[in-house]
């Protein structure tokens, strides 16, 4: 990807009628709108493709499962290979890379690109989903709008993360968890600006796409009531399973995608229309795979498979899943990610209720809590996972048995797996893209990590000073002092060498302000105050005139050394 | 000034434009998605209509298939909700509906054809806590049309429910919803009358049974059900005059009904039989008394002989116990010689002993081999009547 121009602080970024900031959140308002309106469309579109590719019955006619993912993956891989390169995997990387790497720049030809090849691969039976590309077409359209207003580039480059909470609330129907979905993977930070940008885009689209599609969650699954305490260990079984199965689906990527990247790149016009035709044939005798699949993870919760079919689902809908996206075929993995764990979820729930039929709740209920626990898994975004559930769903009650699941789910994958999907992608794209999750994981040094102990030597009160001679052979020129108010200051050698010799006046006494620190503060705040100044005080944050320890520049410095990098900053191996 | 003021009005202009823009955007939006929306409807009520046709032609499983697809089109109707579960139902896959029974549920809990119909899963699975729950909210739910004819065909679905129980707790519970649809019923149906009936009878309130039989023979004078309702429940409260009143109809109409006809014979026997009736002569009392007297000791004197029985049949039909009917059989052969009609008439107080006499002797007898009509008759009569009970 070249390097896109970038504006310089345009017209619109000095003075003006609106402030920045106000401008940004107005803009972040009709930009949900506009990602709603969007979505939407792009909705609307797929189910359209799909009554044209395989008439308006959920089975497909038989003669066309297999023809259509084929013929129309060939379709898709012209349309990405010769006009939209950019538009492949599934969204979320590509708005990311636009937020670290190219300044908020998504090209508008990437819009239209995701939202035809998308949905025609997803309309076609290929077993991808259509939410990472809402949040793609989302974050573009509002790259768009933000440098037709020519906002400066700070705000450019955030306004594709609000852009992108569009689209995904307006996909899910969920704006809270597309809020902390963008705040979580792709942003990483909390800022009241940010947040109350993403918030308005999310809620804005939220209400558009009510307004167009209703106002019912994704899924309504049958009540949820724990039979018994008991029963929160099933539900620990089931995010154990989920975490297994989401570190099987994220090998399988990470092996099969760099292989079929190695290939020449003329196989790129086939390989889409190949995994159609793999789809296809498993379509032959389990259509449930195809698509993004929505109404079967609806039956899988209305109890209509048994627990075997269930299994054999989620095993498939990998498979496929695997197929669809390593082909470079574009589509999200949100949808599939959610079917698998419906039907794990299921299935775990069906060999529980065969195991123990009174201590197991509805079947619905386990479907899912095994959604949040595979998005937990895969996605890693374990926040973004609990309240996903809580929205898809409506149902409030179940989130006990949801939160074990999924941080189960995601501890599971993180240590089996320990790169997370999207990083994994960026990786093998050869981007070097921050890894969110493993920022999070980042120990966090403290002024306590590096300060030292107040020795007489550093540390010197005004009313016991010691001699001029024992003064004159202290090392160093500057000094911590406290005066008789009990305030830390500092104080140059020279100074209270005069003081000292009692040849100071008056004036002299007072010592220099020094910014304090605390021990808890971060080595950051500590680099940020320390300025010029030889030496801080770090005192106790109940008593400000108790010194608890000094710290230099260079101690600062030894703390960050003696750490040395964290595993991930490490150059990553070759896949 | 004049820069800023340029500032301003591209400002404005810019986001007039994205307005415009969003404008036209929402309502090309807008009329996709009537377009959208209008072929939704359409697949789905071409699904429905399908599934409703399967239903009809008893296909359950293929108008499971088409109420799946009416449910893709319209995820929130709860209309073609109901009607997968009970296709479900009707493809005998209980499970699977009660799932989606449940989830509307979750969304109607008034409903009463959804609490039904999860009260009649729930009495498939002999869940009886959840039936007689579910039952009762569809009792007192909503119901679109008709609720208080949905309410009484419940409270009848419930009742039979509990009395195929059969156990002493479920029966009193039948009773009570019984009694509450003694008052619900109007009495010209009588159908329903003849039905409630039916259910008193077999919950053991025979009076109310008689009422109700009578209330639906006050419809439909020959309505047959009703009428064998009727004298059954009479010959049960030892009414035997009101059950020949019925009985007699019955036979009139069929008459090749031998266990009506048998009926028939056995209440004019009794009424035959019976010293006490009202109206009769002390002579009439006393000629009846002894009749009784020497058809009882007839029976004890065959019973205390025992008769070499088939192997097959149980010893305590062909013996009582020997203890107390030699007792009984020597006290009645020692007074036989003094009975006199004149006797009984003229003392009361050797009515009363004789009469009391006669009725152990046919008690103790009761398991004595296969019983003649006279002796059943006797046996009945032996009965206190449910007035006296």
């Amino acid at each position: 990807m070249s390097a896109p121009p970038v504006p310089a602080a345009g017209p619109m970024s000095g003075r003006r009628f609106l402030g920045e900031d106000q401008l940004f959140l107005l803009l972040s308002i009709l930009i949900g709108v506009f990602a709603g309106l969007a979505v939407v469309c792009f909705r609307m579109s797929i189910d359209a493709l799909r009554w044209i590719f395989f008439g308006s019955g959920l089975l497909p006619p038989r003669q066309r499962v297999v023809l259509v993912p084929g013929a129309v993956g060939l379709l898709v891989a012209f349309l990405v290979v010769r006009f939209f390169p950019r538009v492949r995997g599934s969204g979320v990387n590509q708005t990311k890379s636009a937020l670290y790497i190219y300044d908020g720049y998504i090209p508008g030809s990437t819009i239209v690109g995701k939202f035809i090849t998308s949905a025609l691969a997803i309309g076609s039976g290929q077993s991808l989903g259509p939410e990472d590309p809402s949040l793609q077409i989302g974050a573009g359209l509002a790259s768009l709008v933000g440098r037709r207003l020519k906002l400066s580039r700070q705000n450019l480059r955030l306004i594709a993360p609000v852009g992108a909470a569009a689209g995904l609330a307006a996909a899910f129907n969920t704006p809270i968890a597309a809020v902390l979905f963008v705040i979580e993977e792709v942003i990483g930070r909390w800022s009241a600006g940010v947040l109350g940008a993403v918030v308005l885009a999310a809620v804005s689209s939220v209400v558009v796409e009510r307004w167009f599609l209703g106002a019912e969650p994704l899924f309504r699954a049958p009540g949820y009531r724990l039979e018994s305490p008991g029963e929160l260990l099933a539900y620990a079984v089931l995010g154990v399973a989920g975490g297994l199965a989401a570190m099987v689906f994220v090998k399988a990527i990470k092996f099969l995608r760099p292989l079929l990247k190695a290939l020449p790149r003329w196989t790129q016009y086939l390989l889409p229309a190949i995994a159609g035709v793999l789809i296809g044939l498993i379509g032959l005798r389990f259509p449930q795979v195809m698509g993004a699949g929505y109404e079967y993870m609806d039956q899988a919760m209305h109890d209509q498979y048994t627990w075997e079919v269930l299994g054999i689902l989620a095993g498939l809908k990998i498979l496929a899943t695997v197929l669809s996206f390593s082909s470079g075929t574009p589509g999200g993995l949100f949808a599939p990610t959610l079917f698998i764990g419906a039907m794990v979820g299921g299935a775990v729930g069906g060999v529980e209720r065969l195991l123990f039929p009174h201590f197991t709740g509805p079947l619905g209920a386990y479907a899912l809590v095994g959604m949040g626990a595979l998005f937990a898994g895969i996605l890693r975004a374990p926040m973004t996972s609990v309240f996903l559930v809580l929205e898809v769903s409506g149902n409030y009650a179940i989130i006990l048995p949801v939160i074990i699941s999924n941080a189960l789910a995601y501890l599971i994958s993180r240590s089996l797996q320990p790169t997370p999907i999207f990083d994994l992608l960026s990786r093998q794209d050869g981007l070097d893209l921050p890894s969110l999750e493993e920022d999070r994981e980042v120990t966090l040094l403290r002024v306590e990590d590096a300060m030292r102990p107040p020795t007489p030597q550093v540390a010197l009160r005004l009313e016991v000073l010691p001699p001029p001679e024992a003064l004159e052979g202290l090392p160093g020129g500057f000094f911590l002092v406290q005066d008789r108010s009990g305030y830390w200051g500092g104080m140059s050698k020279a100074k209270l060498l005069e003081l000292a010799s009692d040849q100071a006046s008056d004036a002299d006494v007072r010592v220099q302000q020094l910014p304090h620190l605390h021990p808890d503060h971060s080595l950051d705040v500590a680099m940020r105050r320390i300025g010029d100044w030889p030496l801080l005080p770090v005192v106790h944050r109940a008593d400000g005139n108790k010194l608890v320890g000094v710290v230099s520049l260079a101690d600062i410095l030894e703390a960050y050394r003696k750490r040395g990098p964290a595993l991930h900053e490490l150059p990553e191996p070759a896949d | 000034m004049a820069s800023r003021l340029k500032i301003v009005q591209r400002e404005y202009l810019l986001l007039a434009g994205l307005i415009v823009v969003i404008a036209a955007f929402f309502s090309l939006t807008t009329f996709a998605a009537h377009a959208y929306h209008r072929k939704q409807e359409q697949f789905g009520e071409g699904w429905y209509q399908r599934g409703e046709q399967a239903l009809k032609q008893s296909r359950p499983a293929d108008a499971v298939e088409d109420f799946r697809n009416a449910l893709a089109y319209s995820r929130d109707n709860d209309l073609y909700r109901l009607r997968l579960a009970q296709a479900l139902m009707a493809d005998r896959r209980p499970q699977e509906a009660r799932s989606y029974l449940l989830s509307l549920w979750e969304k109607q809990p008034g409903d009463g054809t959804i609490n039904l119909e999860l009260a009649r899963l729930a009495a498939m699975w002999d869940d009886r806590q959840q039936a007689v729950r579910y039952y009762h909210a569809a009792i007192y739910g909503v119901w679109p049309d008709e609720p208080t004819a949905h309410r009484r065909q419940i409270r009848f679905e419930l009742s039979e429910y509990l009395l195929r129980r059969n156990t002493i707790q479920d029966t009193k519970d039948a009773q009570a919803e019984l009694v509450a649809l003694v008052a619900e019923l109007p009495p010209q149906e009588a159908s329903g009358q003849t039905r409630l009936g039916t259910l008193l009878l077999h919950a053991g309130l025979n009076a109310r049974a008689l009422a109700a039989f009578r209330a639906a023979l006050a419809d439909q004078p020959n309505l047959m059900p009703a009428l064998k309702g009727a004298s059954e429940a009479a010959f049960r409260m030892g009414e035997y005059q009101t059950a020949r009143h019925y009985l007699l109809p019955i036979v009139a109409q069929d008459p090749k009904d031998q266990s009506s006809l048998e009926r028939l014979n056995l209440c004019e026997l009794v009424l035959k039989l019976d010293p006490f009736a009202r109206g009769l002569a002390s002579r009439e009392q006393a000629r009846r008394a002894l009749r009784d007297f020497q058809l009882a000791l007839a029976r004890a004197q065959k019973c205390a002989v025992p008769v070499t029985a088939p192997a097959s049949q149980p010893a305590s039909q062909t013996a009582a116990p020997q203890g107390d009917l030699s007792t009984l059989l020597a006290q009645a052969n020692s007074r036989k010689p003094k009975l006199r009609e004149r006797v009984l008439a003229g003392d009361p107080a050797v009515f009363e002993i004789t009469m009391e006499l006669t009725f152990k002797l046919e008690k103790a007898s009761a398991n004595c081999g296969p019983a003649s009509l006279e002796d059943k008759a006797l046996a009945l009569l032996a009965q206190p009547s449910e007035a006296a009970r």
